[in-house]
């Protein structure tokens, strides 16, 4: 009996302790972060459990033909058009998986509309790479972002 | 011969009782959202949990799952006593979040039009929000687009969502 009860106290441990080093890792994700286009800067957040992008900054806030703030003029959905793209969550529901990935997640493109199948990988502390994809993964095309730096004080 | 009737007769009288078996309500659902400030001019985020004990919702001891639902109107409002007033965003959008179902965008106003201290949302057509009735509880995401800073200590609104539930 003893020994049942000192494995099943490890087995616990090892699950706590695993469970909290996965919450550890997958928040390392958060942050503000830079695609290569370098046309906007997406802020990554944790809703629940999962991790949310959303446009913080747009290098042509404006539209260059109304001059108004930027909307989602190419969602499929007519009616949520007026959406800002400032403040648009183009990632969604990522869940992290371990070993620095993020899957299950998805990718939006305001310029075409359209909405991918995305995982996130962190290849260092201030590189992502973001591969957005159609059906399977090995058909996609990758990234590559770049943790904003907040600029050092003197 | 009579073997077909006799099947057609048993898979009709299948479809009646299996549709026979729904039943629909309007209802409306009202949550708190809130979010502790400063609040930066951009887009911030109010979060409200939705948990529904259907039986007692529906005003229905039988109920026993939800089938469909479907969203006809949503109303935003502060609640009283706030530090801001809805002069001070520039739009608003409501998204449904759970752990089990994929982010939902349902609604937006933008550029915001005050009625009667509300704001009345134009409601996605195509959003598919069963899924989120049919999970234990959900959250509903409000996000207000600030003209400029503000260093209220937080902010307090109440959604309300008119909405048809099929149900048996």
């Amino acid at each position: 009996m003893k020994k049942l009860i000192t494995a099943l106290s490890f087995l616990l441990i090892i699950l706590v302790s695993a469970n909290l080093n996965a919450q550890d890792n997958g928040d390392k994700l958060l942050g503000v972060w830079e695609p290569s286009h370098g046309k906007a800067k997406v802020k990554i957040e944790k809703i629940g459990s999962k991790y949310y992008g959303k446009i913080v900054w747009l290098r042509i806030p404006n539209d260059p033909e109304t001059n108004a703030p930027k909307v989602d003029k190419n969602n499929p959905d007519e009616k949520m058009r007026s959406t800002p793209l400032r403040g648009y969550r183009i990632l969604k529901d990522f869940e992290y998986t371990g070993e620095n990935e993020w899957t299950k997640g998805t990718i939006y493109d305001p310029e075409n509309g359209n909405t991918y199948s995305c995982t996130i990988k962190m290849t260092d502390e201030n590189t992502l790479d973001i591969r957005g994809y159609i059906g399977i993964s090995a058909l996609g095309r990758t990234d590559i972002w770049k943790r904003l730096k907040m600029p050092s004080k003197k | 011969m009579k073997i077909r009737k006799a099947l057609l007769f048993l898979m009709s009288s299948l479809l009646l009782v299996g549709c026979g078996n729904y039943k629909t309500k309007t209802s409306e659902i009202k949550t708190t959202v809130m979010a502790e400030g400063p609040f930066f001019e951009g887009s911030n985020s109010l979060i409200g949990e939705v948990q529904l004990n259907y039986s007692e919702f529906l005003e229905d001891k039988e109920f026993n799952k939800v089938a469909e639902v479907t969203i006809n109107q949503i109303t935003v409002e502060l609640e009283d006593n706030q530090e801001l007033s809805l002069e001070q965003f520039s739009s608003a959008a409501i998204q449904l979040v759970s752990d089990n179902s994929p982010m939902t965008s349902i609604a937006i106003m933008n550029p915001i039009k005050i009625n009667d201290n509300k704001l009345q949302l134009t409601v996605s057509n195509e959003a598919k929000v069963t899924s989120f009735f049919q999970e234990e509880k959900f959250s509903l995401l409000l996000d207000l687009d600030f003209k400029e800073d503000s260093y209220a200590e937080e902010l307090k609104a109440t959604i309300k969502i008119n909405l048809s539930i099929e149900y048996k």
